[in-house]
């Protein structure tokens, strides 16, 4: 590695997309014990679970992939007859962890995200452009989680290659 | 191996126990460690270094940083470039450089010729000359001829470029005094800085200069400065970086050159702070007089710093011929080192004495022609004297090889310009100062034209605190440095001088070759605005930019139309401020990630099977056929279009865009989008709808299946996917944020297998699935979730190839195994993988629309004979209104059509137009699809035609290139019209 830092690609996790008002939102997610964020572009965090509120009447749910199931049951994607609407989104994204010391110089080359502390701390989480590519950005204690769709996985792989190692 | 003939033996920043081995035009010098290009080759007495761009007069190195205007190389081997100004060149070992513009060499180049035709060149010579027959007939040997270097021929491998972006409070640009004062004060208050110095090395105008401050030689507190700088975690200083480009909301580009991390060659910062800096500093500005682009005459700025900084004095005897104060230091550091000072000549036109200038003549014992000027210099290829004329005519001859000449100086308001700040003209500087601001940005120090040091570091300590102040920070309490006084900077403007007979050439732009006759004829020819004059004659275009011509272009445009220059206004500077790389504005976007490109979990399969990819719209890469050892692409795209017209064929159909779409108001909305009626769709079945945009042209096409109530599965085409959920977007936030609609992409959410033929079947029973897939109990349009081989799968029955087809949809994570369970289970039917090339031959066999083929954003869907999707009971169906009013009109459309051919066998280009009788009139259509159909073993095309329904069975011609081709007119469709094939 040309940088102090770790870059991962990770195993699939349980994604849902979450559309609607927060009221109903939260009252469909009542039973996980994960509180709205406050803040746009924050997530709240619990038992490994993130809530990202990433737009207006809209949050990403992150979750470790063994929760998947019981989490569709739970949610009820399926079901579209509600003040929101829950759609499970896991083979959408692909993830990657970039940690280390040097993790924020590799966040600067990837994205415009400004990632100085006070604006974007620990619970900042954003769509955001990576590579060109749009990409969900989540801060975490020991660097970031990165989604892109997964069909540019390919390509960010490749992306985060020549950045740690200098090639062309 | 030559020595430094003229290199003084002590002196100078250079590291002189570290020889550097170089290569120019081919001969070997040395230098040292610290040396520039320029540097080392003047101290080898290098002075023809160049020709110039128009007339290939001889030229030498005139400046000593970025407004070099001359010397501009061609490096070579190791870090290949084109057109870097020798100034800015570090000397390393091995470097290999070459003049540009000559050939072979700037000693003799045959295109010196061109200087004595130079009187039928003049500016706008071009434009006069090359009109007949045709421009273009003369352009190829004008290029070879003028121009500088080319790019390097190859790409070189070991070059990492790398772009980041930065964010803080307080951006410097510039690491002279009043910039490293900035960064210093501004580092204390515990704001976050970045400063940008252009130089290798800290300093500025002090490092070229005797200035002494604390009591001691400035650079010693420069020094102190930096280890603060670079001791504070807050700060960010890059060194040998240029800020060059200013962009909206404070975004400053830089490209910082050899960096900190070795494996970076070159990096492109996209910084954005709060408030700018901009202490850039000042440019010296030639003066004009006959010849003085002669090798030998250079800024006398420059001389100083190659004395102090390098200790090379270009030159045995010196003549300093100036309009103002600042070039007494020059005489002052050259006495210091013993060299042959002919004179100052005070360059004064007016009848004044020449004593505003005073205390710096002081300790000078060398003779000062005051009110007397250059009238013309002598030499060829390098200067031999000079003409001084005195206020009474008398001309004297003064030998000399060197000229240090300064006109005055132009505060570099490049990025304050850039940023769209105002300039004012400014009369006792005769430059142009930043006047107001337009973004958070200040100018300080002689980029605010405060060209006397003490005074302008005060100031810039004030300017720091209330930049700091603005960010939320308070400037700490701060002592200013202390500086021995100093005789105030003075100048009596001097734009140009008379030659001393017609025809003398003046050089106001000595880059681009533009004369002072160049800009009188400008206006003459009534070119009399500065951007006019400076479109016509090129003057501060290009990679000057202006640097050292501009402000004389504006002082003789005032004296030639009795105005005063602040009338004549500015050009517009434009980025980048200095050449720069490609490589460090594109970063690490090169090689194999040029592009975008997205994959599926089947790409890899597809390439491990030897498939020629295609980019498919929105950047998702696809097989465009399967190529077989042996067999031509035709024959290859034939053999797989057979195997699903009579066999079986699967391919990887995952790029179609899908969106998930739900919510109480989800029926009316896609009413809404599609020309036809979706509100009565049963659950379980899907329908094929046209959207048109609000011209009523189509946008799009697609199936959109019903899942439950509220709750739909849309598939649109892969290229116009994200145009589609726009457009979306946008009806449901602008034309009805009332509704209850949720839109979720879920194009990557499921991968799709379309196994198609009439064996497709066959291999769905082999594989083993839950579903009854028997035609009456899963029809046509019909949507099925179920188990194939064992793995959750959504089965639709939809067919872009004609043939009974069922597209098998699963999540990614399963989509790789699925695709190799259907291979094996279809290996015993004979499956094959088929490309986009085959599917476009089985698209137009069935006369299927095509986005970019026969929807060009100009047909609606009666043009493609689909008035059937027009349901008439959606007059509110968006574009319905438009296509209405086009179709009230009675003036013929163009209409999809089938063609046959005269072709012998051959395809006819697709985009081949249509004319009345093949003439070379104005088309009446245009072939959109051209394909070997394996069921008619025949050439077949689809193609738009004027009235093209109306002509089934006429003849038409078709235009390619130099040829035409007959073609009879049919139906659009050429397989199985009723549609049997694809419902069994």
């Amino acid at each position: 590695m040309a940088y102090q830092a770790t870059i991962k690609k990770q195993d699939l996790c349980a994604i849902f997309d979450i559309k609607g008002k927060a009221g109903a939102v939260a009252q469909r997610l009542w039973h996980l014990d994960l509180q709205l964020p406050e803040n746009a572009n924050t997530a709240s965090a619990k038992g490994g679970q993130h809530l990202c509120w990433v737009g207006e009447g809209h949050w990403i749910l992150l979750a470790n992939a063994n929760d998947e199931r019981q989490l569709h049951d739970s949610l009820s994607p399926d079901d579209p007859d509600m003040e929101c609407r829950v759609v499970m989104v896991s083979d959408v994204y692909a993830f990657f962890s970039v940690t280390g010391d040097q993790a924020d110089d590799i966040l600067a080359i990837a994205s415009p995200l400004d990632t100085r502390q006070p604006i974007f701390a620990d619970n900042g989480a954003t769509f955001t452009e990576l590579f060109g590519i749009r990409a969900l950005v989540l801060r975490q204690s020991d660097g970031y989680s990165i989604a892109v769709e997964r069909s540019y996985a390919d390509m960010i792989t490749q992306y985060f290659d020549k950045i740690s190692k200098g090639g062309r | 191996m030559k020595q430094n003939p003229f290199r003084h033996l002590a002196g100078g920043l250079i590291n002189r126990d570290k020889a550097i081995e170089f290569e120019f035009n081919g001969t070997s010098y040395s230098g040292f460690e610290g040396d520039t290009l320029a540097s080392a080759l003047l101290a080898n007495g290098v002075f023809l270094t160049a020709r110039s761009f128009k007339y290939h007069r001889p030229r030498g190195i005139i400046g000593a940083g970025v407004e070099e205007p001359s010397c501009l190389v061609e490096l070579l081997g190791e870090n290949a470039a084109g057109n870097h100004a020798a100034t800015t060149v570090q000397l390393r070992q091995g470097l290999q450089a070459k003049s540009v513009n000559c050939w072979p060499s700037p000693n003799f180049d045959l295109l010196g010729i061109n200087q004595l035709f130079s009187r039928f060149m003049p500016a706008g010579f071009y434009y006069k000359t090359f009109m007949w027959p045709n421009w273009h007939l003369f352009e190829p040997s004008i290029r070879r001829a003028a121009g500088l270097a080319a790019a390097p021929d190859h790409r070189i491998p070991d070059q990492h470029f790398e772009t980041r972006y930065w964010y803080g409070d307080l951006l410097v640009v510039g690491g002279g005094a009043c910039g490293l004062l900035a960064a210093l004060i501004a580092s204390r208050s515990g704001a976050r800085v970045m400063i940008v110095d252009d130089h290798p090395h800290p300093g500025g105008h002090l490092r070229a200069s005797q200035t002494q401050i604390d009591g001691a030689p400035a650079r010693d507190w420069v020094a102190a400065v930096i280890a603060e700088l670079d001791a504070n975690h807050h700060v960010t200083r890059l060194q040998n970086a240029t800020a060059w480009g200013y962009r909206e909301d404070n975004q400053v580009l830089v490209t910082e050159r050899d960096p900190a991390e070795a494996h970076v060659f070159q990096r492109g910062w996209k910084t954005r702070a709060k408030q700018v800096i901009l202490a850039t500093g000042a440019i010296e500005r030639n003066l004009v007089f006959a010849n003085n682009d002669r090798p030998g005459i250079m800024l006398a700025s420059a001389v100083q710093r190659y004395v102090n900084e390098f200790a090379v004095v270009p030159g045995r005897r010196v003549v300093i011929f100036t309009n103002n104060s600042s070039a007494y230091a020059l005489a002052h550091d050259l006495r210091a080192c013993g060299m042959d000072v002919a004179g100052i000549i005070a360059g004064i036109v007016d009848s004044r004495p020449n004593d505003a200038i005073g205390a710096e003549k002081e300790g000078l014992d060398i003779p000062i022609y005051a009110a007397q000027h250059i009238s013309a210099a002598h030499g060829g290829k390098r200067l031999r004297a000079v003409s001084m004329r005195s206020a009474d005519g008398t001309i004297t001859r003064l030998d000399c090889d060197l000229l240090a000449v300064s006109g005055g100086w132009n505060p570099a308001v490049h990025l304050f310009s850039q940023s769209r700040g105002t300039l004012a003209y400014d009369d006792d500087l005769a430059s142009f100062v930043p006047d107001r601001a337009m973004q958070s940005v200040v100018c300080v120090g002689a980029a605010a034209g405060k060209m006397d040091i003490g005074p302008a570091m005060a100031e810039t300590a004030t300017v720091t605190a209330a930049s700091l102040d603005e960010c939320g920070f308070t400037s700490p309490p701060f002592a200013l440095p202390e500086l021995p006084l100093a005789p105030n900077y003075n100048l009596h403007p001097l734009w140009h001088v008379d030659g001393l007979k017609p025809g003398d050439k003046a050089f106001i732009d000595i880059q681009n070759d533009v004369t002072l006759d160049d800009i009188g004829l400008a206006m003459r020819e009534g070119f009399d605005t500065v951007e006019h004059v400076k479109r016509y004659t090129t003057a501060g275009m290009g990679i000057d930019q202006g640097k050292t011509g501009n402000v004389n272009v504006i002082g003789n445009m005032a004296v030639a139309s009795n105005k005063q220059p602040g009338e004549i206004g500015t050009t517009t500077f434009r980025s980048p401020f200095t050449p720069i790389d490609f490589g460090a504005i594109a970063g690490q976007r090169n090689g194999a990630v040029v592009l975008p490109f997205r994959h599926t979990p089947i790409t890899k399969w597809n390439k491990d099977h030897g498939a020629i990819m295609y980019e498919a719209g929105a950047r998702w890469q696809r097989p465009g056929y399967f190529p077989v050892k042996g067999a031509s692409m035709q024959d290859t795209i034939n053999a797989e279009a057979e195997a699903v017209r009579f066999g079986v064929g699967v391919y990887d159909g995952s790029p179609l865009g899908k969106f998930d779409i739900s919510g109480r108001d989800a029926a009316a909305f896609i009413d809404q989008l599609y020309t036809n009626d979706f509100s009565d769709l049963e659950i379980g079945m899907g329908r094929y709808g046209i959207m048109l945009s609000e011209d009523g042209m189509i946008m799009d096409d697609g199936v959109t299946f019903k899942l439950a109530e509220n709750h739909y599965l849309m598939s649109t085409s892969t290229g116009f996917a994200d145009l589609v959920f726009r457009h979306m977007e946008y009806i449901l936030q602008v034309e009805h944020p009332g509704w209850q609609v949720w839109i979720t992409p879920v194009t990557s959410q499921w991968c799709n297998a379309t196994i198609c033929g009439p064996r497709a079947r066959d291999v769905l029973a082999a594989l083993g699935t839950s579903v009854d897939i028997s035609a009456e109990a899963f029809p046509f349009m019909a949507m099925r979730d179920g188990v194939i081989a064992d793995i959750p799968a959504r089965i639709c029955r939809v067919s872009f190839t004609g043939e009974v087809s069922f597209e098998v949809n699963v999540w990614p994570r399963y989509a790789r195994a699925m695709w190799l369970r259907i291979m094996e289970a279809g290996a015993p039917f004979g499956i094959v993988p088929v490309g986009s090339e085959t599917s476009h031959v089985l698209r137009v066999e069935k006369g299927f629309l095509s986005l970019g083929h026969e929807v060009d954003s100009t047909a609606d869907p009666y043009d493609l004979g689909m008035g059937w999707i027009m349901s008439p009971k959606k007059t509110h169906a968006i574009g319905r209104r438009s296509v209405d009013i086009r179709r009230s009109s009675p003036k013929p459309r163009r209409e999809l059509v089938g063609l046959l051919p005269d072709s012998n066998g051959e395809l006819v280009p697709e985009g081949a137009p249509i004319t009345p009788n093949g003439a070379r009139i104005a088309s009446e259509g245009f072939v959109s699809a051209c394909v070997w159909s394996v069921v008619n073993k025949q050439v077949i095309a689809l193609g738009l035609v004027t009235n093209g329904r109306a002509r089934i069975g006429e003849t038409v011609i078709i235009r390619d290139r130099a040829k035409t081709i007959k073609a009879i007119v049919t139906k659009p469709c050429f397989h199985d019209p009723k549609g049997h094939r694809l419902r069994g």
